[in-house]
């Protein structure tokens, strides 16, 4: 009895993560494609559709833009948020409940929506669809994320901390610069990357608010009106690459440190 | 570095919770005070207005001479160590003890060098690179310790600062305290609600109680002269039996219970003058229960059975029933009474402290 | 200086800090939100947007059948994605977090939700690959002779929801697994030790402790799937339209933005109509 579930539950485990995997490992396996079409059979490996890939302009401009506003846009929501937790968490606000309500409001609102609503506003007021656009729309959906897990770690424990230094005569710039921010970094981090990865990964705002410029999703987005190509697959299987490093930093210096603690 | 503390007045209220009502005293410059109490007596609020940490509804605080009232925390001669030890998680030891003489700007050689001397001073040598984290609890208390002395405050606040160490370390910790104290001589307001803690460490105890100070004294008087019902119970176990004066002789009081009529020393009224005093309680603690005396300052309670009787390592704890009454009482170690035995119970006079009845709750 | 001015001193400095956050919030949601309430009112004749107030964007919704269409198609795909994803999430979840061993966990978690880390549009396209008449499904089934014939699954229903099922899987195994890690081994040792057998203790004592977990998950899986314009774009053959694909072409094609902004404030009256049932769903199973 225990083995045949120990083997059942092996089997079924097999067969999900089959299914998690089959089509990372087509993606990834017809990159090295050597025809034109990234179908079996697979007639390979080899390494022409990269080299496509990294002689394309376009798509390696648009991989740097989406590094960009990740970057950037992510610091902005960070820093927002993280300013946001600590005025909620350190000090007693009238209505702090609907400040905070009306802070994490974005989350629970579909990209489409949020994407729309700056389309129309930007319209509105004549501001040129951009790059910059773009950011500010990604600042929107990550800076409640931010917010939220920046908030969620900033318990009592620390509180008393920041009184004991406070105690020991530093300014309130001493106390955030020297005791708050360093004690928060992990989940400064941790909100940091996972902001980037959203932002590098977002497709829709991103298609509804760039124009010229655009970022990766987007190029990839109209690289598929070419049909199945194994260019897509090559462009693809970098971005998979570039993210699992992103996650193997996340990683190493985040979550390191916080099981150590 | 020494300074006195006074507390003129203070009221504290939270929204209609009052925290605080009307606390006055002085602590002496160098002295070892203890804030003791129940929880949500106020002492730990007490002590948070000193440090300045909370401001209070109304009163002054005066530490030297200076109304510290107003001041925010980094300005007072007061450092506080914290009941979780507040040890900053990203920092060295080394940068933990030297933080507060980083702040008055002192240059990073001589502080390192004053963080690694008091971390030696405390037991703690070689580990100056260390993480709070690394460091057992007893470890981290020293190291809290020392940064809250870095600075040389003048009264140093220790809010329950031995609460999370087990019984021996506690132990050992209060020893050290005392003699860190007594070595530097900077007047240490101390908070904790274990009695047995208070008397251990304290020059002073203050004894707490519903925001509003009960009494104040050397840790003997408070444990065998306590001034009310409720620091004779907090301090430890009590007797108390029901009683009224019944006469004055001289330099006596005679005292009416429902054992009978008994002489006591007038001095066992302690500061109350007999013609105030109607209702009182006869109060003693079980160690004070007698069996064996025969001189004349001898309180005799009659016969009493033993109801039940536990081996407590120095003395047999056990009830007593004294006609409808139960008395707690600590037998000698040696001693060869049995559970339902009777025995004679009496009680010293010069032990017994008399204490003006109070409705109990 | 008072008490008083100490506090109101504080006070002002603590709104400083949530001031930034505030105004970002309220110049880019919520004044759009309020930008595309207004537009939603207005019309579109020709090629201009014209300010006359009125609903007639709303009774569009109900009077042309292909956008009323479009949110059953919406309902239909969202729910069987849901209850799909939980069905298949929760046991793969179970024997990461009970039967596997405690140091291999992390391992095996990080491994399952590794394919979230493509991208968005990468695995939707890869989906197709996979899907396609002559990709690797149709191939290898061909191959051993189980069909004779291509099946067609790129570009249908099914093939959105298999996109679907993918990412959700990967996501509710996540939210499964930390949610039967913070219930205290304790209590399976209780049910145990009380006589209860493995598939009564699950039973009775950790499928209910985690219904509001899943419950949670289940919830952001509908919010995410509705709202999703992506899947159904490139795997769903354009044959039946999804809500957010409707809204698309409102603002593409015929670049009809107070059509779109109609349906999209009717999407989110989905959204936040499911999100009170559901929460008063989950009281109810609290109480």
């Amino acid at each position: 009895m225990r083995l045949l579930s120990t083997w059942s539950g092996a089997i079924y485990a097999a067969l999900i993560y089959g299914f998690i995997f089959l089509p990372v490992i087509v993606l990834v396996l017809f990159s090295f494609q050597g025809g034109r079409f990234p179908i079996p059979p697979f007639n390979g490996p080899s390494l022409k559709w990269y080299r496509s890939v990294l002689a394309d302009s376009t798509l390696i401009d648009a991989l740097l833009n989406s590094l960009l506003v990740a970057l950037s846009s992510s610091a902005i929501a960070c820093l927002l948020g993280f300013l946001a937790a600590y005025g909620l968490a350190r000090h007693r606000l009238p209505a702090a409940g609907v400040q905070r309500a009306l802070l994490t409001a974005p989350v629970t609102v579909s990209y489409l929506i949020i994407g729309l609503g700056l389309l129309i506003t930007f319209n509105t007021f004549g501001v040129a669809k951009s790059l910059m656009t773009v950011g500010i729309g990604h600042i929107v959906i990550n800076a409640p994320l931010c917010f939220a897990i920046i908030y969620s770690q900033m318990g009592a424990h620390q509180e008393n901390i920041e009184r004991a230094a406070r105690d020991l005569g530093a300014a309130d710039w001493q106390v955030m610069w020297l005791v708050t921010a360093p004690m928060l970094m992990p989940a400064i981090m941790a909100s940091y990357f996972l902001s980037v990865t959203f932002s590098w990964d977002e497709f829709i705002i991103a298609f509804l608010l760039s124009r010229f410029d655009v970022t990766l999703p987007v190029e990839i987005w109209s690289l598929l009106r070419s049909g199945l190509n194994p260019k897509t697959n090559a462009v693809g299987s970098i971005v998979f690459l570039i993210s699992i490093l992103l996650l193997v930093v996340i990683e190493l210096t985040v979550f390191q440190k916080v099981t150590r603690r | 570095m020494t300074a006195d503390v006074n507390i003129a007045g203070i009221t504290h209220r939270f929204g209609s919770f009052t925290a605080l009502e009307n606390v006055s005293l002085t602590i002496g410059a160098g002295r070892f005070a203890v804030l003791l109490g129940p929880s949500g007596c106020g002492k730990t609020t007490l002590l948070s207005i000193l440090g300045g940490f909370i401001n209070p509804s109304h009163g002054q605080v005066f530490i030297g001479g200076k109304d510290v009232t107003a001041l925010a925390p980094a300005k007072r001669p007061t450092t506080t160590m914290f009941q979780d030890y507040a040890l900053f998680p990203h920092m060295s030891l080394r940068d933990n003890v030297a933080f507060g003489l980083r702040m008055r700007g002192n240059d990073r050689s001589s502080r390192h060098k004053r963080a690694e001397d008091l971390l030696s001073q405390f037991g703690l040598p070689d580990v100056a690179d260390k993480r709070p984290h690394e460091l057992s609890g007893g470890q981290r208390q020293r190291v809290a310790l020392a940064r809250a002395l870095a600075v040389e405050p003048d009264v140093l606040l220790l809010d329950e600062p031995l609460g999370a160490l087990d019984l021996k370390l506690r132990r050992q910790m209060q020893d050290e305290l005392k003699d860190i104290q007594r070595r530097i001589g900077t007047t240490f307001v101390h908070v904790t609600h274990d009695q047995e803690e208070a008397m251990a460490i304290a020059d002073d105890i203050i004894v707490m109680n519903a925001g509003v100070v009960q009494d104040i004294g050397a840790p003997e008087t408070i444990y065998l002269k306590p001034k009310n019902r409720f620091t004779a119970a907090f301090m430890g176990e009590a007797n108390f039996i029901a009683g009224a004066i019944a006469g004055q002789v001289g330099k006596s009081l005679r005292i009416r219970t429902a054992f009978g009529e008994h002489t006591v020393p007038r001095t066992t009224l302690l500061s109350h003058h007999p013609e105030t005093v109607t209702r009182l309680d006869i109060c003693f603690r079980p160690e004070h229960v007698r069996t064996d005396l025969k001189s004349r300052g001898a309180l005799d309670l009659g016969p009493a059975q033993i109801t039940d009787m536990a081996f407590s390592g120095t003395c047999h704890r056990c009830h007593l029933q004294v006609k409808d009454q139960t008395v707690t009482a600590h037998l000698r170690q040696n001693t060869t009474a049995k559970v339902g035995d009777t025995i004679q119970l009496q009680l010293d006079a010069a032990d017994i402290i008399l204490l003006p009845h109070e409705e109990t709750a | 200086m008072s008490t008083d001015q100490v506090a109101v001193r504080e006070r002002r400095k603590a709104i400083g800090f949530v001031l930034p956050a505030l105004v970002w919030t309220l110049c880019f949601f919520v004044l759009p939100f309020a930008f595309m309430v207004v537009m939603s009112l207005w019309q579109r004749i020709g090629t201009k947007i014209v300010h006359t107030w009125s609903l007639d964007n709303y009774a569009a919704f109900f009077a042309k059948p292909h956008f009323l269409q479009g949110l059953v198609n919406s309902l239909e795909i969202t729910l069987s994605v849901t209850v799909i994803s939980i069905l298949l999430a929760y046991p793969l979840a179970w024997i990461i977090a009970m039967r596997i061993p405690e140091r291999w966990q992390r391992a095996a978690l990080i491994l399952a939700i590794l394919p979230f880390w493509t991208s968005y549009v990468v695995r939707s396209y890869a989906w197709m690959l996979v899907l396609a008449r002559s990709g690797i499904i149709n191939q290898s089934l061909l191959g051993i002779g189980i069909i004779d014939e291509p099946l067609e699954l790129a570009s249908t229903r099914t093939a959105t929801i298999i996109g679907f099922v993918h990412f959700f899987v990967m996501l509710l195994t996540l939210t499964i697994y930390a949610n039967l890690k913070q219930l205290s081994p304790n209590y399976a040792r209780a049910a145990a030790d009380l006589g209860a057998g493995p598939v009564r203790t699950f039973i009775h004592v950790i499928l209910p402790l985690t219904i509001p977990g899943v419950m949670v998950g289940a919830f952001l899986t509908f919010v995410l799937c509705i709202g999703d314009y992506i899947t159904p774009q490139i795997l769903g053959g354009n044959k039946e339209l999804v809500l957010p694909q409707i809204i698309m072409l409102q603002i593409g094609r015929r670049a009809d933005l107070p059509a779109a902004s109609a349906l999209s404030i009717l999407l989110m009256l989905v959204v936040t109509f499911v999100y009170v049932l559901s929460a008063r769903w989950l009281k109810l199973e609290r109480a």
